[in-house]
């Protein structure tokens, strides 16, 4: 157990696991096959980095060729290890149906300022303008709860989980509000500039971009657009992130 | 009949009193359900419980009052149940009663599949569901119901399914006239079925009983037993409790389960088109459609650009491909229950399908609604009535332009039967015309998708339901090469491990 050998084999094999079976929705192929290969190049430095661990690394397998008691293990592996060889080379070879890989950012920096039906609006810094009036807020939501379910539940679902009637037709996915992973830990002004310009208005890094959202510029209001947000936050039980 | 009276009164004074708080300009969140609880008969702390619980997540889509009328209601088709009026489709009490506390509790926790009732059961514990249901009753309006507890339907044992219950269920369908309103292959497409109407006034579709995964009630053989015999209240889907015994009412729902598959086909990212020597079939009977994958693509209304589509008619489409040498063929298959396909001059929208590619292959692709200005999309669009199928491409909504007619190169055939179209459409693999026209390539992965209109739902240009981009594969040929390298690989393998022995036992000599 103690051996380098084991532990690499191990290492590996729990990286390819999680690779394949940890992450959902799944990845394509040829992303496992990229990040199996850094994995095998970081584990060759580690033991190839002094002689001792190089050595302990590869006394098992020397072992295995030379001695008389481990013939039959050495039999096995002689006829493992080319099969092996045989049946990835024919897998490359036959037509593959693994599609392109799509990396995508989901979430890109903002830009500092966006023109919002002709009005310049800086992002950078803004926070909800509506929240001054704190009494209110309570309107707002009631409001911001009316466009939500005037404009957005057929996609992000009325239960914000992402999961409207019309979700199933659509990849990617529409944001799940509930997740910690979107708007907890968003600012409310790139909620704003993601609402106002929509999938189309993603900057570059985020193509091959094939989000279904529309740019809402269009229909909604800024004080409309700020009392939805106002109504997610509220109803997803989360508080949005401050600019420090 | 007093305290029905006396209820009756109060909701009566409860509403007065609602509308001059209105009028009073006062409807402010807060202070509605202040007013409420001040004028209404106080509640249990169950139902006031759930009455929270039901603003915030229930009041959207069925109102503030439970009368159906939430902001979402004119966008939704089925529309959200009005609870005044007691009318609940999925009971196991007989027609015209009210459900039972665990029919709506069951209802909640697993929601109404094929509408946009959805299932709450992550949202809410058990005893918050309980709590909901509590509230839920004191919406609705008793002067419609008596006092007694309604009545249960009783069932007996289930038959299982078997060729001779399959038979006699097939048979009860036709003697019963289940398909006057649902068709003769399920596909909601009976004689009767255009003019069907809700209780309330709202036309209203026959179930598309050959896609169990869309039924309110559940597809279950019992859930089917359950909806035939209580019938669904608020519906013209009548109760057939008096007109047949218990054993034949469980052929029949063998016989309707058996219509669908056991649960809706699960979604593929990659269309593969299988090769094909020779020609390709024209006809979709041919074995060659039959053989290989149907692979199922969900739709939804187009409500990116105006004009918007909330309410689309076409959920899903079938579809399968085949190439040879020449040409690349798609049999599309897709459910519709009224055949739309207007001759010339007459002004009726026709039935559409359009298949979706990118001009130009590239890490950015077009908008999946149409294209964009940047990048364009190449379409192939059949309408019904003379069957026209066109070339076009297109440039977001409302920029579609079709090709000339030196460059249509599509040919197929589509055909109407019992609720169904099955279009074939068909191409040459490469054009000439590289700027407008995809080209295909064995093994490429080109971005596809579908666009789809129903003509008597209203559906024309940017109202359609569509998908957004999948990816369409010509498989590869499998080459000679495979079959020369993969021996070479393992002989090489076997190579290196002899090599390797060799240097580790003169190693090991030279150490010795
Ligand atoms: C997105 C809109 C929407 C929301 C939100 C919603 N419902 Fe519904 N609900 C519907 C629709 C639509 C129907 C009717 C479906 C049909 O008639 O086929 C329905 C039907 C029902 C029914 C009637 C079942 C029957 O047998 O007729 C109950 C009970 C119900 N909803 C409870 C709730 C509760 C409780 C909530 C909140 C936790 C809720 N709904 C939230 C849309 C919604
Ligand atoms: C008068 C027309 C009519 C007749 C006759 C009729 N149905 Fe229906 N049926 C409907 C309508 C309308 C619906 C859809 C109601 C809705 O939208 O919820 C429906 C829905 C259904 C459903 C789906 C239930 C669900 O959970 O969503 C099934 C199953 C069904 N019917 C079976 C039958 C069978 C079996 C018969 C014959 C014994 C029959 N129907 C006769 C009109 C009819």
């Amino acid at each position: 157990m103690r051996s380098k050998f084991v532990q690499v084999v191990l290492i590996a094999v729990v990286i390819f696991l999680f690779l394949k079976l940890g992450i959902r929705p799944p990845i394509p192929g040829s992303l496992i096959t990229l990040f199996m290969a850094i994995t095998a190049l970081t584990l060759f430095i580690y033991v190839s980095s002094d002689e001792e661990s190089w050595q302990d690394f590869i006394r098992p397998i020397l072992a295995t060729l030379v001695e008389e008691k481990r013939a039959r293990l050495r039999l096995i592996v002689f006829i493992v290890f080319p099969l092996l060889v045989g049946w990835g080379t024919l897998k490359v070879m036959m037509p593959g149906v693994d599609p392109p890989a799509e990396l995508r950012v989901i979430h890109p920096a903002p830009p500092s300022n966006i023109q919002f039906r002709g009005k310049n609006i800086k992002i950078e810094g803004l926070v909800n303008p509506l929240r001054e009036n704190g009494e209110e807020a309570s309107g707002y939501i009631k409001e911001g709860m009316e466009i939500y379910f005037k404009n957005c539940f057929f996609c992000h679902g009325d239960a914000l989980d992402g999961n409207g009637h019309f979700t199933l037709a659509l990849n990617p996915p529409p944001a799940d509000f509930t997740d910690t992973g979107t708007i907890a830990q968003l600012q409310e002004s790139y909620l704003f500039w993601r609402i106002a310009k929509g999938g189309i208005g993603l900057p570059r890094q985020s193509k091959p971009w094939n989000s279904a959202m529309p740019a809402w510029e269009e229909n909604l209001t800024e004080d409309a657009i700020w009392k939805t947000i106002m109504y997610l936050y509220h109803a997803a039980g989360v508080s949005p992130r401050t600019w420090e | 009949m007093d305290g029905e009276t006396a209820m009756y009164k109060i909701k009566d004074i409860m509403k007065t009193s609602i509308s001059v708080l209105m009028l009073s300009g006062l409807l402010v969140a807060g202070s509605l359900a202040d007013a409420q609880t001040e004028k209404a008969p106080a509640l249990s702390q169950e139902a006031e419980a759930g009455r929270s619980l039901y603003n915030d997540w229930c009041a959207g889509c069925h109102g503030a009052d439970g009368l159906g009328d939430g902001p979402a209601a004119d966008y939704l088709d089925p529309r959200p149940r009005n609870f005044v009026d007691g009318a609940f489709k999925i009971r196991n009490t007989v027609s015209g009663e009210l459900p039972t506390d665990e029919d709506i509790f069951k209802m909640i926790d697993v929601g109404m599949p094929g509408s946009s009732m959805p299932g709450w059961k992550k949202q809410f514990s058990e005893k918050q569901i309980h709590q909901l249901v509590a509230y839920i009753k004191t919406l609705i309006d008793m002067e419609f119901f008596g006092e007694e507890i309604p009545e249960k339907i009783t069932v007996g044992e289930p038959l299982p399914s078997s060729a001779e219950s399959l038979a006699k269920g097939k048979e009860l369908y036709r003697k019963l006239k289940c398909w006057e309103c649902h068709g003769e292959e399920g596909r909601g497409d009976g004689p009767s079925a255009p003019t069907l109407k809700d209780d309330w006034g709202n036309p209203i579709i026959s179930a598309d009983i050959t896609k169990g995964w869309t039924f309110r009630g559940g597809s279950h053989t019992f859930d089917i037993y359950r909806t035939f015999t209580t019938g669904l209240d608020g519906t013209p889907m009548p109760s057939y409790i008096d007109t047949i015994g218990d054993e034949d009412r469980w052929h029949l729902s063998n016989y309707v389960k058996s219509l669908s598959p056991l649960e809706m086909p699960p979604v593929k990212t990659v269309l593969t088109s299988r090769r094909i020597k020779g020609e390709i079939p024209g006809n979709p009977d041919d074995p060659i459609w039959r053989q290989g994958e149907d692979y199922f693509f969900p739709l939804a209304g187009q409500i990116v650009f105006e004009p918007k589509l909330y309410t689309p008619s076409i959920d899903s489409i079938l579809i399968k491909s085949v190439y040879n040498d020449k040409e690349v063929a798609f049999l599309i298959t897709w459910n519709d229950r009224t055949r739309n396909a207007p001759e010339k001059g007459k002004d009726e929208l026709p039935d559409s399908m359009a298949v979706q590619f990118p001009v130009e292959l590239k890490d950015e692709r077009p908008h999946f609604v149409l294209g964009d200005a940047g990048n364009p999309v190449n379409l192939w669009k059949w309408k019904a009535g003379g069957d026209t199928l066109e070339e076009a491409n297109a440039r977001g909504v409302g920029k579609y332009f079709p090709q000339g007619p030196e460059s249509q190169g599509l040919k197929g055939d589509a055909a109407y039967m019992h609720g169904r179209w099955k279009l074939i459409v068909k191409r040459s693999l490469t054009t000439e015309e590289e700027n407008n026209d995809i080209q295909f390539v064995p093994g490429e992965f080109i971005p596809i998708s579908f666009l789809a209109w129903d003509g008597s739902n209203n559906e024309a240009g940017g109202k359609m339901s569509l998908s957004s981009w999948y990816y369409l594969v010509l498989e590869k040929p499998v080459t000679a090469r495979a079959f020369i390298f993969t021996p070479l690989a393992i002989l090489g393998a076997v190579g290196l491990e002899f090599l390797a022995m060799r240097r580790a036992r003169r190693g090991a000599r030279s150490r010795n």
